[in-house]
């Protein structure tokens, strides 16, 4: 049995009258502990895709378990990283953290708050409110937010993509040390190439018009990633020439279809 | 600083003028008296005690009526922001209450309360809780959808969710709700007090006007505005500003 599976996805939105499809027949097996990018450009519905896996949105079709278990509403199994930080302005940072350990004692909530806060490095910042913070920093705060209530799967929705490419970098880097040290699910949507085999273990390249998938490669470097720079060029070349190939198709099919009319 | 000063200046010189103005005209002063005459009249109103009962009188009551006002607001404003139905229909009605300055409500609230102080309060509550109710209903509608998005993530749903997040992420419009309930009760105390009983500075207002103490009417003319701006902006606008840097609506400077 996969651990999470998802299988023949299909997703539309109604759009002035007609429907778009946004999603078509999308079918991914994640293991276990993998680091899993999904990568394309805008529109491709990769967000989409992620939304569902989160219960945020649901599919008009298709197969979607966790451990077995059917996928329908979010649940605190699986976690998730916006693009904005999302923290709680009225809550301090370590307040934010505990948000979602109601139900446990207080001491408790506390200490596992204090362990996630150090894990992203700002133990110092817990009694701070999230408008003292930096981007970079309240983007920090709710990746230990998300892990604090230890899910199966973490969901992360291009969570660097509103942050200078310094901060970006950086990021990258405490993210891959955070998936060294807790062995996470981590699913990793972006745009960036650079960033996707910068940080997974295999990369799912998805298509637009409509979304689907067009290749899963699986991305064979040793870890931390720093030191294989060269190898890293190679794969971002490769995905490029792919995504080149795949542009043209596109173009030629939208000139055909003009011609036709 | 310098804001300071030019605010000094300006005003020492507006009543330098309106003193000028009276004595060289010679105008009477149940016409208009002059600055001098109005803080001798303040200054009277302040040893005999008139001034602090009237103003204790008055704020017991405002306190009242907000109060309520606040209260009724804030559940008013969820049963709007939450049912659909209560928005279209209930909704409709309190927007248009909102088009009648509340005073006009007096006679009948006296037929209702009698002359006393509970037909004032009535005045107060009407104009204070609706402009409450308005903003609840709309500080609740805008909660980021990106809070309830990662709300869900964590666990969090129906009552749960409307505690922890939506009613916390909407305080910035309560407050705003409450400042603007305090500027309308403020005015409605007024002309409650005006036209009807007292002790109170309405009321004291009334009385000075009957007996031609043009000096006393302006005195507490000023006293009132005074008060209203020092409550609206050092007390109600200060802590707006520090909700809304807090809460990320504005950037902290």
């Amino acid at each position: 049995m996969m651990f999470l599976k998802i299988d023949g996805i299909q997703k539309s939105f109604g759009k002035d009258g007609r429907r778009e499809q946004v999603l078509k027949d999308i079918s991914v097996d994640v293991r276990e502990g993998e680091f899993i990018s999904l990568l394309g450009p805008s529109g491709c519905g990769k967000s989409t895709l992620l939304n569902i896996v989160a219960g945020l949105n649901r599919p008009d079709s298709g197969i979607l378990q966790l451990d077995g278990r059917d996928i329908v509403k979010p649940g605190k199994e699986r976690g998730m990283v916006f693009q904005q930080a999302a923290l709680f302005p009225w809550l301090t940072v370590e307040e934010n953290v505990m948000f979602p350990l109601k139900g446990m004692p207080k001491k408790e909530a506390k200490e596992v708050a204090k362990k996630y806060l150090r894990l992203v490095q700002l133990s110092q910042y817990a009694g701070h409110h999230p408008h003292e913070l930096s981007g970079g920093m309240q983007q920090r705060v709710s990746i230990a937010r998300a892990l604090a209530m230890d899910p199966a799967v973490l969901l992360m929705d291009e969570p660097f993509g509103a942050l200078d490419e310094q901060t970006r970098m950086r990021l990258q880097g405490v993210l891959e040390e955070i998936w060294i040290e807790t062995k996470k699910t981590i699913i990793f949507v972006t745009h960036s190439i650079q960033e996707a085999v910068r940080l997974s273990d295999r990369i799912i390249v998805m298509g637009t018009h409509p979304g689907r998938v067009l290749q899963d490669i699986e991305v064979t470097l040793g870890r931390p990633r720093e030191g294989h720079l060269k190898e890293m060029a190679a794969y971002e070349e490769s995905i490029l020439e792919m995504l080149k190939t795949e542009n043209d198709k596109v173009e030629e099919e939208e000139r055909n279809h003009a011609v036709g009319h | 600083m310098r804001l300071v000063i030019k605010r000094l200046v300006f005003f020492v010189s507006l009543f330098l003028v309106w003193e000028l103005a009276v004595r060289l005209f010679q105008i009477p002063a149940v016409l208009l008296p002059a600055p001098t005459d109005v803080f001798r009249a303040l200054g009277e109103m302040i040893a005999d005690g008139t001034l602090f009962r009237d103003l204790g009188a008055s704020f017991m009551r405002l306190l009242v009526g907000l109060a309520i006002a606040l209260l009724i607001g804030l559940l008013l404003g969820i049963l709007l922001a939450k049912s659909k139905t209560a928005d279209e229909t209930l909704g409709s009605l309190i927007l248009a209450l909102q088009s009648i300055p509340s005073i006009v409500w007096l006679p009948l609230a006296i037929m209702w309360f009698g002359l006393n102080e509970k037909s004032v309060i009535f005045i107060i509550v009407l104009g204070a809780a609706i402009v409450m109710t308005i903003n609840v209903r709309t500080g609740i509608q805008n909660v980021s959808p990106i809070y309830l998005k990662a709300a869900q993530t964590m666990g969090a749903s129906g009552p749960d969710l409307f505690f922890r997040v939506m009613l916390p992420a909407s305080v910035p419009y309560f407050v705003t709700g409450t400042r603007l309930a305090w500027a309308f009760g403020w005015r409605a105390l007024m002309a409650g007090e005006l036209l009807s009983t007292g002790p109170g500075l309405g009321y004291t207002l009334k009385y000075a006007s009957d007996f031609g103490r043009m000096d006393m009417v302006l005195g507490i003319m000023i006293v009132i505005g005074i008060i209203g701006v020092t409550v609206d902006l050092l007390l109600f606008q200060r802590f707006e500003q520090q909700v809304r840097v807090k809460w990320g609506l504005e950037p902290s400077s």
